[in-house]
């Protein structure tokens, strides 16, 4: 790297974009630590790790950074996670990195809770049945790719309870290194539904696409990395997130693609709901689906969602959302009947869709 | 003209009546459409002003200069991508697509996904592979008459983009050099007829370079309707005196907004006269 003032200045902001993501996360960690301290009986104050932290950071072979700074910066660090953890306000765990669209949908759900990024569908399930966190945002389905099977497969398999859905609108935007020159442009990284789903404007601006595992994943690789003549497809958010420029926002081929996300909780929702989701496997002979649905049908209510999926055993499992609470009577009656005729049943919730 | 010149796809007998070319809820071509903005896009208080002000004033489509092609190298030149996202959000803030000029080659795919027109300026009408770039874009391409360029040269240069397969050029006539030093340029208002006998592609007219004088822009706005120019495209600022370029030639608000009444008005009368 040639040095000069412009050069080592990038290189400083490209190194405080790192730390940023980095204390983002250690605050994180420390923050799940909690449930950890509480069911061990232990006081959020625990001086002994603290000092063993300090004392193994200090250890270490340093040469400009003193040990000073190394305890000033740990401090402020410790004071925060400590403020973080006795405050222990609801987290919402997501698939995917920061700025990921099932974070934008959580913040849609609720502006005020915390949004904590997981590698995996299965950790999202796994860490709101363990209590890590209070509740969870997966996608169900959507406009361009139909439901979510992976994702719908857990549910099923799940005892937790849908407390909320989001329906979106899945906008993405064009992201690059700040500065870039757009005519230099020759890559773009994005999750493969995204690059499908962008695929004519790709060719017209004639990009070369790379699938990358997640949006928003591509987005801190390239603010991590800071390639030149490399975009990626992301929200909006992942370019606030990781300090990227929004080229252009909309660039999907299809105006408005919607998906659909399920908010998850140990708990069913106190207040009453409006829209309901359950399953059900139904005996494999002709009109076991209709009548049914005949039930909805005669007491007038509207169904939004049937999907299927067949199990282990080679029946289908169906999945059927109505707009109606399970508080009304003629919902209790049908969902009785329901109930009885199936060979398997899962109510799994009665929730409000924003 | 050379009768070859029949075969060419700019010529009349190639197209059943005026091409109609659709720019948002208008049709150039068919309707007489304005189009008025800054020269340059400065910033976008000045843009969203301006834009709010030629949208309630009557213009169709709001212009704008993002690539500005400066006689100097040290006059300002454009706000580059910046401005263009400045341009197409005050495009949107007021419902008018908008025009803008591209000056190379490689930026015409980026442009068109932000403009709903490109505009290729005088000085680059004979730059055959920006015609060419722009002959494969999807967007209408508005090409402005070389400012010593004859009509032929001009049709000549509309070919090249009809030629790669965009069927949507607009022709602008902006004044040509001629011996006269007391306005920017001359305007050849008898380019309208002219084209109108040798081509079906739209023609309209930029009085604010023809001149480069705010005080002739009126009657020669008038006078480009009376000729059948099928639209304009005026440079409005809202502070004329603080504008970065132009500024002696772009109109204040008010003074367009009086303009536009008067070509309500003759237009009407022009419907009349078609019917006699």
């Amino acid at each position: 790297m040639e040095l000069n003032l412009k050069s080592l200045r990038r290189e400083i902001d490209r190194i405080d974009n790192g730390i940023l993501q980095m204390l983002q996360k250690r605050l994180e960690v420390a923050r799940l630590v909690v449930r950890f301290k509480k069911e061990q009986h232990q006081d959020i104050n625990v001086p002994s790790r603290e000092q063993e932290i300090l004392t193994s950071l200090k250890s270490r072979e340093r040469s400009l950074l003193s040990a000073d700074v190394i305890e000033e910066i740990y401090k402020i660090l410790f004071t925060e996670s400590k403020r973080l953890q006795a405050e222990a306000k609801p987290l919402i765990a997501f698939q995917g990195a920061h700025g990921a669209f099932s974070e934008v949908a959580a913040r849609q759900w609720d502006s005020e809770i915390t949004p904590v990024p997981c590698p995996e569908f299965a950790d999202v399930f796994e860490g709101v049945v363990a209590g890590s966190y209070e509740y969870g945002i997966v996608p169900i389905e959507n406009t361009v790719g139909g439901m979510m099977s992976q994702v719908n497969g857990y549910l099923l398999h799940s005892d937790l309870q849908i407390v909320g859905a989001v329906e979106m609108a899945v906008s993405h935007a064009l992201l690059i290194v700040p500065g870039t020159d757009y005519r230099n442009l020759r890559r773009v990284y994005s999750h493969p539904v995204a690059l499908a789903e962008c695929q004519q404007f790709i060719q017209r601006m004639k990009l070369e696409p790379y699938a990358y595992y997640d949006t928003a994943g591509a987005a801190k690789m390239l603010a991590e990395t800071w390639k030149d003549s490399t975009a990626v497809i992301a929200s909006v958010l992942a370019a606030k997130y990781y300090n990227l420029e929004v080229l252009k926002e909309g660039i999907g081929d299809v105006a408005n693609t919607r998906t659909r996300f399920v908010v998850l909780s140990r708990k069913p929702l106190e207040v009453e709901g409006e829209k309901c989701s359950i399953t059900f496997v139904t005996e494999n002979k002709a009109g076991a689906l209709f009548r049914i649905m005949q039930l909805f049908a005669e007491k007038n209510i509207n169904l939004t969602r049937i999907d299927s999926v067949p199990d282990e055993k080679g029946n289908y499992v169906f999945f059927l959302d109505f707009t109606a609470s399970n508080r009304n009577d003629d919902v209790k009656k049908i969902l009785e009947t329901i109930e009885q005729h199936s060979l398997s049943y899962r109510f799994l919730g009665c929730y409000s869709e924003k | 003209m050379n009768p070859m010149e029949n075969h060419k796809l700019f010529a009349l007998a190639q197209h059943e009546g005026p091409t109609c070319i659709p720019v948002g809820d208008v049709c150039l071509g068919r309707d007489f459409v304005v189009m008025a903005g800054p020269c340059s896009v400065e910033n976008e208080t000045q843009t969203m002003e301006t834009a709010h002000a030629v949208r309630e004033a009557g213009a169709r489509i709001l212009r704008g200069g993002v690539f500005k092609p400066r006689t100097s190298p040290y006059d300002f030149q454009g706000l580059g991508m910046e401005g263009l996202r400045i341009l197409r959000k005050a495009g949107d803030a007021v419902g008018l697509p908008i025009v803008t000029e591209v000056v190379d080659p490689r930026d015409i795919p980026w442009v068109a996904e932000f403009a709903d027109i490109l505009q290729i300026g005088t000085r680059n009408m004979q730059n055959f592979s920006l015609l060419k770039e722009a002959g494969k874009s999807h967007r209408p391409v508005l090409l402005k008459r070389g400012m010593h360029s004859t009509i032929s040269e001009w049709l000549n240069c509309a070919e090249y983009i009809l030629a790669e397969g965009n069927p949507d050029v607009i022709l602008c006539e902006r004044g040509i050099r001629t011996f006269e030093n007391s306005t920017r340029n001359t305007l050849d208002l008898s380019a309208i007829p002219n084209i109108h006998g040798l081509s079906h592609l739209p023609v309209i007219v930029d009085p604010s370079h023809a001149t480069g004088r705010r005080d002739l822009i009126e009657p020669m706005a008038l006078a480009a309707l009376a000729s059948g120019a099928d639209g304009l495209e005026i440079e409005v600022h809202i502070h004329p005196e603080e504008a970065l370029c132009d500024g002696a030639q772009s109109l204040p608000p008010e003074q367009f907004a009086g303009l536009m009444r008067k070509l309500r008005l003759l237009s009407e009368t022009m419907n009349q006269l078609k019917e006699l």
